[in-house]
């Protein structure tokens, strides 16, 4: 999908780095990942609008238990959709204990990082179009072909829940200042390509290079650091995410 | 500002038009379009379109950010063990579930 036709007919100052960001991401969820087929992955997104349209379930009503809720022929399997619902509608009720209840005896950890690298692209670009009003982006047509069931070397169990793998290639920028790659942007390791989306995302709508890449005091765009740094940190808030 | 940030406070947190910019992130968060179309007047009219659409991706990004983080149990940077007693409870996140299984090393 190309940047000018992801917000067609609207005229926001909407920086040209968003639009290529979030018109790649739109982009990559309609082709094959790692784990799970382009169908699939759409099915993800889908999943994502229609958990987030519904009438609130309460967190400990998984979807897949509510009769006529989910169709019979749904491409995803259940641990997918109930993972879906709760990382997009009760985050702060996310716990080991749940993550175990899923991994591995209802998706295999590389499934579940793709997936919550997927939902997590699919909540940041609805919630940008939402909010200003305008359509969600329209998905592509799926591309051919088959995961590429790989699994980075060095892959294991770290400090994350999930398994991680070192991070191997030099887009981390501030490594000449000695700092070593925040947990945050290790998380999705295990499924490359996800990872590199969520480096991407950041540096479109966030600080290029991350948190630590300048100085507290810059201006970026229209926005002073710590105007920037109240809104993340606010919202992080509001999501109960303790990281 | 913390107290901002915990939504203890309703003040601008000693951050130019911090609470402008704390209204848009509730509003976002209750998908409230009334309220998202109230801030966005008045932002627009403090700072400009551009500093509203910023601010909205800005948001938006820790849409993403939060689920990975929460979603995979990131545990906390060497660099965030010492503020993050601290700060955690000044704006309220020692409540958090994710506080209890969020890893610190």
């Amino acid at each position: 999908m190309s940047a000018e036709s992801i917000y067609p007919d609207q005229d926001l100052p909407i920086r040209q780095e968003i639009l290529d960001a979030q018109s790649a991401a739109v982009s990559h969820w309609a082709l094959p990942g790692a784990w799970w087929s382009a169908r699939e992955r759409l099915a993800i997104v889908k999943e994502v609008r229609i958990a987030r349209d519904a009438e609130e379930l309460p967190p400990w009503i998984a979807p897949t238990t509510v009769d006529g809720l989910i169709p019979d022929d749904h491409p995803l399997p259940g641990g997918a959709i109930d993972a879906i619902w709760r990382l997009t509608n009760h985050l702060g009720t996310i716990t080991r204990r749940w993550y175990e209840s899923l991994v591995p005896d209802r998706l295999s950890a590389e499934e579940y990082v793709e997936l919550v690298g997927v939902v997590g692209q699919v909540n940041l670009v609805d919630r940008f179009a939402d909010a200003l009003g305008l359509d969600r982006p329209k998905l592509p047509a799926p591309k051919e072909g088959e995961p590429t069931r790989t699994v980075p070397e060095g892959a294991g169990l770290n400090a994350h829940w999930v398994p991680t793998a070192p991070v191997v290639d030099a887009s981390w920028l501030p490594t000449d200042k000695g700092i070593d790659v925040p947990n945050v942007r290790k998380a999705l390791s295990l499924v490359p390509a996800e990872r590199i989306m969520q480096w991407t995302l950041i540096d479109a709508h966030y600080v290029a290079g991350g948190a630590l890449a300048d100085n507290f005091r810059d201006k970026h765009w229209s926005l002073d650091r710590p105007q920037i740094e109240l809104i993340g940190a606010r919202t992080s808030t509001l999501n109960e995410c303790f990281y | 500002m913390l107290q901002v940030v915990g939504g203890v406070d309703r003040g601008d947190g000693g951050i130019s038009h911090g609470d402008l910019l704390v209204r848009l992130c509730e509003a976002m968060f209750a998908e409230d379009s009334e309220a998202i179309a109230e801030v966005r007047a008045e932002l627009v009219a403090a700072m400009s379109e551009a500093a509203f659409v910023d601010a909205v991706a800005v948001g938006s990004l820790f849409y993403l950010m939060t689920r990975v983080a929460s979603g995979t149990g990131t545990p906390l940077d060497s660099f965030m063990l010492e503020p993050a007693g601290k700060v955690a409870e000044l704006i309220g996140a020692n409540q958090f579930a994710s506080r209890s299984d969020t890893p610190t090393s």
